[in-house]
């Protein structure tokens, strides 16, 4: 028995030992990498944090009583302790309407946030009025990201440029399979379908460079379709558009938007100005009419 | 001319469709080498007619169960080995490397790991045991349709098949274990890959639905005298709940993969842009499949765990009324929540708001089976064999893999975890521990019942030990790397990102578990070895209280002996505590009786490999060939429903004497 005892003594110890250093070791590394989703720069990666730490506290009350009775009971119980024994014991309405009523309730209070935030959350939704508004057409492409600035005039490819505190309407389309556009750091990911139209809105609180990326796939170039945000002043914004405008040598047209569009595995940042302010509709118009690029995956 | 003519015989099979990468070409020869062994030894010890006669021709479920675990076990370390090489290309696409291999291939593998694991592991592993388990547990001899059953079988055998044939013959699906159009469709999916994953399913799933109905039947129809519906075994409620989805679902998939097959040959337009198709409509059908898919896998699962926890805890199973009402109520409300795969395809807030709801209350039924099994436990007297262990893991790893799952039914957060390996660590968390710990566990327990013997319960103990600590060092990093931002399905990513360590220790734990396989593997070769010092002599090792357990180990071909009757919910744990009598128990007015027994026949074996042929060609456009085997499987139905004057066998009464119970409860002579 004490040999025994011994064993599981150094067992304990070691366990211990083991995981104390794992804590360590993973304090030290979460502490030198960024965690994007839970270091949210915008307004509405703020409130998905908010709701994250919310739904992650309520159901701690499951988690730990579950926890609890679980081990408790199995030491409690095990062969060979000194835990009552009663073979016969089979229902108990009382005991089973208390957990069918407590997970129904906190299921209630969740579905109740869960219809208030997914109002609140809705991509869809402005986060500013009109006046304070940036709209950007995102297209996806094999294998990379096109964003025109209508108003501006503007397009580039594979980096996306936006001033902080405006809301910034995204109106996303693909001109080749499925890709979703995530900046975790801004804004939850809305898919970007072909032949469709879909929306999301993001308000930056501050300035700084966030990782944008592709979050579904579509081909082999699909891991590296990762495109930088820099979030900056407005007036830095303002001039930076209107200096692109100026230095942009391409026209974005049909014909040289189909060049762009032809199948690629690259990072190259280009500039264009965009004569025609109906581009976005036309590429969606075109992909309706089974005009899209024709192309091959490798 | 000619041209012509081998077109319509060949199809597109040419020459070129041998593998072209090293890895695919080393996977597919090992595969042709090991088979090779197998039918050398089968050769040498000059088993080939006992294979044909006991085996492939067989129609009794517990063999037919053995051989969908046989193939299950190949399928995981297949299933597995594709994790590894997963693994060990995130671990080194990194920077300026592009890894281990190209990043084509790598889409394959986890298409492949997906689509196998699915199909070929959770489901087979799941047919299994029903086949072992259910015929038993309601005292039957058999199931409702034997040769259908049997061709159920050689059907997903040869949906098996049919994916692994695409390592040497061509190439698989790069599309994702799901294929969504545009994908999926021809113009970004050339070639045979993603044909390969629609035949592979669709021939497989057929025997799935097939099987579903014929479950269904036998628990409604074959359940001995006595055995009301209220008194199933909660594993039986469990796989009839199961199964009525597997018949509502599995249509569903048979049509969506069929569509999808016409957009890729004929050119239809039913999920193309271009032609008026919308993809959406391929989204919605595949998870109005998916979605029951999961708890078609998971509730069979929480069967299992419902007889391991009440045998070990020697008590009762607490609240079975609710048990059943939570399994009815999951059943019904598994068809109500699939649109929560895509909250972020554009939907309305309150389409996304509805079904967010209706994913929670599903959470309900859940939680009371799990507090209703922790009551189970409560005042037992708990024996720690190694089923429990897997349990008490399951509840571990369920009840915070549905806590991440709760998170993703939050559209809101959906929005931000939606596709990150967030998403994949918590469904590998519930598929691991409430279907593969499950099916472990369930293995462990039934096996003496249907080998004679027992596993080593030490080895057992370490390779769960494996599974369970390799899982969490496995898994754990990608709910962080999920929080990261980083997408599901990369191949490669930037050094400055900080990731690696993560993808490192996500690798050290899929090393932990494959070596908790090799235990697994390694314990079953030892435990057969020394068989004999392990026999299990009283047909209840585990103090059982099931009806089973009142069965000899092994179980004789015709299962009972005499047409058990039962008296209760727990018949043989009743009868052992003298209030009730034996459920097995031979007398004046319940004596043996002739048996009758369905005779082997190759029909369902025709029918599999019919099938194999049946999607092989179609996916070469040989459609002529596809046609004729498609032919030749209905002749071969309709020939077998037309004579069943020569289809079974009798066990005279004679030679059982002996084989069931006297009232003494001893043997009787
Ligand atoms: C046994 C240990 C397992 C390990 C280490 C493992 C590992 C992985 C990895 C690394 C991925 C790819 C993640 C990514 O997309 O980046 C993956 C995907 C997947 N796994 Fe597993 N897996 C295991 C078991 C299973 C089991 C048992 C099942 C189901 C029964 C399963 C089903 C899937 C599915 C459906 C996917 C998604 C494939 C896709 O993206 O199309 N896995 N797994
Ligand atoms: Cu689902």
């Amino acid at each position: 028995m004490g040999h025994k005892r011994g064993i599981l003594g150094v067992r304990i110890v070691s366990i211990a030992v083991l995981s104390l250093g794992g804590v360590y070791l993973s304090y030290r590394y979460l502490s030198s990498v960024s965690i994007p989703v839970l270091e949210p720069k915008g307004r509405v990666a703020l409130e998905q944090y908010h709701l994250l730490l919310f739904a992650v506290i309520l159901s701690l009350f499951v988690v730990i009583p579950v926890f609890a009775m679980l081990f408790g009971f199995a030491l409690r119980y095990r062969e060979g302790s000194h835990g009552r024994y009663e073979p016969r014991q089979a229902s108990s309405t009382r005991v089973e309407l208390v957990w069918w009523g407590i997970p129904a309730l906190l299921i209630l209070v969740l579905s109740i946030v869960t219809w208030t935030s997914t109002n609140a959350l809705d991509p869809y939704r402005p986060l500013a009025p009109a006046s304070h508004t940036v709209t950007v057409d995102a297209v996806s492409l094999d294998w990379q990201w096109l964003f025109i600035y209508p108003a501006e005039h503007i397009a580039l490819t594979n980096r996306l440029v936006i001033p902080a505190h405006e809301n910034i309407s995204l109106h996303i389309t693909s001109d080749g399979p499925m890709n979703g556009l995530w900046i975790p750091q801004l804004a939850g990911q809305i898919m970007a379908m072909p032949g469709m139209e879909t929306q999301l809105n993001i308000l930056a609180n501050s300035n700084g460079t966030f990782e944008g990326l592709s979050s579904n796939i579509s081909g082999v170039g699909f891991s590296s379709m990762t495109f930088p945000t820099h979030v900056v002043s407005q007036s830095e914004f303002r001039s930076w558009a209107a200096s692109t405008r100026n230095r942009a040598r391409t026209p974005l047209t049909m014909p040289s938007f189909t060049e762009l569009a032809k199948p690629r595995i690259d990072h190259a940042v280009q500039y264009y100005s965009v004569p025609e302010s109906k581009l976005f509709q036309q590429i969606i118009m075109n992909v309706m009419k089974g005009e899209g690029v024709p192309r091959v995956t490798a | 001319m000619h041209l012509l003519i081998a077109n319509i015989l060949l199809g597109r099979f040419s020459t070129h469709v041998l593998p072209s990468d090293p890895m695919t070409t080393i996977a597919f020869i090992s595969m042709i080498a090991i088979l090779l062994i197998a039918a050398g030894i089968v050769t040498r010890l000059k088993r080939w007619n006992w294979l044909w006669k006991e085996w492939i021709t067989t129609v009794d479920p517990k063999r037919i169960g053995v051989m969908y675990l046989i193939v299950s076990m190949l399928m995981l370390i297949r299933g597995g080995s594709d994790a590894i090489l997963i693994r060990a290309q995130q671990l080194t696409g990194v920077g300026a490397s592009s890894g281990i291999m190209p990043t084509a291939t790598f889409q394959q593998i986890f298409s492949a790991h997906g689509t196998i694991m699915i199909f070929f592991v959770a489901m087979g592993f799941l047919f299994g045991i029903v086949n072992l388990v259910v015929p038993m547990q309601i005292g039957a001899r058999d199931v409702a349709f034997p040769v259908m059953n049997a061709a159920s079988f050689w059907l997903f055998f040869a949906g098996m098949a049919i994916a692994n044939t695409s390592l040497g013959i061509g190439f698989f699906s790069a599309a994702g274990w799901l294929s969504y159009p545009p994908l999926s469709e021809l113009r970004f999916s050339p070639g045979v890959g993603v044909d390969y994953w629609i035949w592979s399913l669709q021939i497989a799933g057929i025997g799935s639905m097939l099987s579903g109905i014929n479950f269904v039947v036998t628990i409604l129809r074959m359940r001995c005298p006595g055995m009301k519906l209220m008194r199933m075994p909660m594993f039986v409620w469990s796989v009839l709940c199961s199964m009525t989805l597997v018949m509502f679902a599995f249509p569903i998939l048979t049509v969506t993969l069929a569509l999808l097959f016409l957009d890729r040959s004929l050119g239809t337009h039913f999920f193309t842009i271009g032609g008026g198709g919308n993809m959406m409509m391929y989204v919605n059908l595949i998870w109005a499949w998916g979605h029951p898919e999961v708890y078609i896998l998971v509730m069979p699962g929480f069967g299992i765990f419902s007889e391991v926890v009440a045998t070990f805890s020697r008590k009762p199973l607490f609240g079975y009324t609710s048990m059943v009402a939570a399994l009815g109520a999951i059943t019904i409300l598994a068809y109500t929540v699939w649109v929560h795969h895509f909250f972020t395809m554009g939907a309305g807030t309150d389409v996304n708001a509805v079904f967010g709801i209706a994913t929670m209350i599903i959470s309900i039924p859940t939680g009371v089976k799990i507090f209703n099994w922790l009551a189970t436990m409560y005042r037992g007297r708990i024996h720690f064999a190694s089923p429990m262990y897997f349990f008490m893991g399951f509840v571990v790893l369920f009840t915070l893999g549905g806590v991440t799952g709760v998170i993703l039914a939050v559209p809101g957060l959906d929005y931000q975890l939606h596709n990150s390996l967030f998403l994949v660590a918590h469904f590998h968390t519930m598929i691991v521990s409430g279907v593969l710990f499950a099916d472990f566990a369930g293995l462990i327990y039934w096996f003496p019942k249907i080998f004679g013997f027992t596993l080593s319960e030490k080895w057992l103990k370490r390779s769960f030990w494996c599974w369970f600590v390799g899982f969490i060092l496995a898994f754990a990093p990608l709910y962080v790397l999920g929080f990261m931002g980083v997408t599901r399905r990369m191949s490669h990513y930037a050094a400055s990102t900080g990731w690696q360590p993560l993808f490192a220790v996500a690798a050290a734990g899929t090393a932990i578990i494959a070596v908790g396989v090799a235990i697994q593997v390694g314990l079953f070769v030892g435990s057969v070895r020394t068989r004999h010092a392990r026999r299990d002599l009283t047909g209840d090792p585990w103090n059982g209280r099931t009806l089973e357990w009142a069965l000899p180990s092994p179980v004789p071909a015709y299962t009972f002996a005499i047409t058990p009757v039962v008296h209760s919910r727990d018949p043989f744990w009743e009868a052992k505590e003298g209030r009730e009598p034996d459920p097995l128990q031979v007398t004046a007015t319940h004596p043996y009786d002739d048996i009758m027994l369905p005779m082997n026949t190759p029909t369902g074996f025709f029918i599999g490999m019919g099938g194999f042929l049946v999607g092989f060609s179609m996916v070469w456009h040989m459609y002529w060939l596809g046609a004729l085997a498609a032919i030749l499987c209905i002749v071969m139905l309709v020939h077998r429903t037309s004579s069943t004057d020569d289809s079974e066998y009798v066990i005279p009464k004679e030679l059982l004497t002996g084989t069931g119970r006297s009232a003494k409860g001893g043997v009787a002579a």
